[in-house]
């Protein structure tokens, strides 16, 4: 059997349950040592599965890349297995998608979004939006705010979408 | 209301329900994070400083939490902070380490926001029973508040953005508080802690791990937050909680058909222990209280007050029985004292007893 990290042949075998599934580790005795598992000692596991992703491009690029909005380095992400700052997501988004895969399988949310989003949303979402603001203000007779939406709709369709960027 | 009076509150979502309730409580926490500021623990003193300012402020008049109390955590005494943690109030790393953290709490003591937790913001609402569902409708509408006011971290593609992976996505765990007693003395509680893991669920026992958790209590919480709904996640967890109140409701119902003798005796130590004993450990009492609750649901004792077993299953906690102390207590005079607490509640409460 190959060691998970090289191709070097695995001599030690660890067991893990992450998010109640076994994962099996299998490692050459320097990549063990490498990540402290060898002698028992205690281990990130986010560290060894980033570590997968990771090792190619920290060799490649000689010292850890960071996030040019906290300085969050990947060195950090993967000893932490936490992130600076929200930016960090984007600037570290080739590991994070690996990283997210591998403890949650998957790689994109599904659910709940901040309301105010939506105005970020494409412009049909918008014009659905203000559609249904509008009928829910007449239904609850409140006339102001339906006229004040039908005008904001009116100003959406004329001028499409006032500065924000439809994704 | 004063921290006093907060402390001093009854603490509904653990005693508001009979003895043989078996989903003691349901809990959702929501992490969020303000766009453009790193995460607590990379953030500076000054930034942390202005963020707990600033949300509190506006808690103060938003609709849910308008008329609560607000909290800078590290302006609490130790005992205080201890006291929250042990209503659920704050977590066990809050009370630890509360620097420029702030903590707002609703009128109703449902709703709680934690500021400069693990994440900026930690929305946690707790109902006493299974309620998963309602507590999913209460905690959006505190969520949207939030985001009306504050601009949150949130991507597209990955979802709400926080400080661990392990939260990313839809930010909630939801988690169920289950008194399992008949499946730990039935033998069955490690197949089904197994089985729980294999649906991706986690299960930690109140005090220890597996099964040595104190009281029998046991949190069922969900681990994947990325790739599923929160309604699809939330609707797991509730089948899954019910199914395992049957088995307990079963298991007890076998207990009592195949070791009635045995289990009359473990009750009746149970209660000789709780009101004959000098020294009681904080795991010990809770133990022991947790045996009695079965033993009430199974009818085999009878008090006048048995919903006061719930009332003393918190006091018997460190810091609530430090509280009832008044003086300060060394650990072995805590366990002395305890012990003369549950002495004296329990001559109160004493009278048939069936067996
Ligand atoms: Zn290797
Ligand atoms: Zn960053």
């Amino acid at each position: 059997m190959k060691c998970d990290k090289c191709d070097k042949p695995a001599t030690v075998h660890l067991t893990q349950v992450i998010n109640g599934k076994m994962q099996k580790l299998h490692l050459c005795q320097a990549c063990a040592d490498e990540a402290g598992v060898g002698h028992g000692a205690t281990f990130s596991m986010s560290d060894l599965l980033l570590g997968q992703g990771v090792a190619q491009p920290l060799a490649q690029g000689g010292r850890s890349r960071s996030c040019p909005e906290c300085g969050w380095t990947l060195h950090r992400l993967r000893k932490a297995g936490r992130f600076g700052c929200p930016a960090c997501y984007e600037s570290f988004e080739k590991e994070v998608t690996g990283l997210l895969k591998s403890i949650h399988h998957a790689t994109e949310h599904v659910g709940r979004h901040p309301r105010n989003r939506v105005r970020k949303l494409s412009m049909r979402n918008r014009i659905e939006s203000l559609e249904s603001s509008i009928s829910e203000a007449i239904e609850a007779e409140e006339y102001e705010k339906a006229a004040k939406y039908r005008d904001e709709l009116k100003d959406l369709q004329k001028n499409g979408h006032e500065g924000g960027n439809p994704t | 209301m004063t921290i006093e009076e907060l402390v001093d509150a009854p603490c509904t979502w653990f005693i508001d329900h009979a003895p043989s309730e078996i989903a003691i409580s349901s809990r959702i926490r929501l992490a969020r994070n303000i766009e453009g500021i790193p995460f607590p623990a990379h953030a500076e003193a000054k930034q942390r400083a202005s963020i707990r300012e600033h949300t509190l402020e506006m808690l103060k008049d938003s609709s849910h939490f308008e008329g609560g109390s607000f909290f800078r955590v590290d302006e609490l005494t130790t005992l205080q902070k201890s006291l929250l943690y042990e209503r659920s109030l704050i977590s066990k790393d809050l009370a630890e380490e509360s620097n420029q953290s702030g903590l707002a709490v609703s009128p109703d003591l449902r709703d709680v926001v934690m500021v400069n937790e693990e994440d900026h913001l930690r929305l946690q609402v707790v109902r006493p029973g299974l309620s998963l569902e309602d507590i999913w409708e209460e905690i959006s509408a505190v969520d949207d508040e939030m985001e009306e006011i504050l601009e949150i971290a949130y991507s597209d593609r990955f979802g709400y953005l926080t400080c661990c992976p392990t939260n990313t996505g839809t930010g909630m765990r939801a988690g169920v508080m289950l008194h399992l007693p008949g499946l730990v003395l039935m033998e069955e509680i490690r197949p089904v802690l197994r089985g729980l893991g294999k649906l991706g669920l986690a299960v930690r026992g109140s005090g220890g791990e597996g099964s040595d958790a104190d009281g029998f209590l046991y949190q069922i919480s969900n681990q994947i937050t990325l790739g599923r709904s929160e309604k699809s996640i939330l609707k797991d967890i509730q089948e899954v909680v019910s199914e395992l109140v049957q088995h307990e409701q079963n298991a007890r119902l076998r207990l009592e058909e195949s070791k009635p003798a045995a289990l009359r005796d473990r009750v009746g130590r149970a209660l000789g222990i709780l009101q004959h004993a000098w020294i009681l450990s904080s795991k010990e009492a809770l133990d022991l209280l947790a045996i009695i609750r079965l033993g009430l649901s199974l009818d085999l004792l009878e008090l006048n007050q048995a919903h006061e077993v719930e009332q003393l299953m918190v006091e018997v906690r460190p810091a609530h029985l430090q509280k009832l102390a008044v003086k300060e207590l060394s650990a072995e005079q805590r366990d002395i004292f305890r012990a003369e607490w549950v002495r004296s509640k329990l001559a109160e409460l004493k009278k048939g007893r069936k067996l």
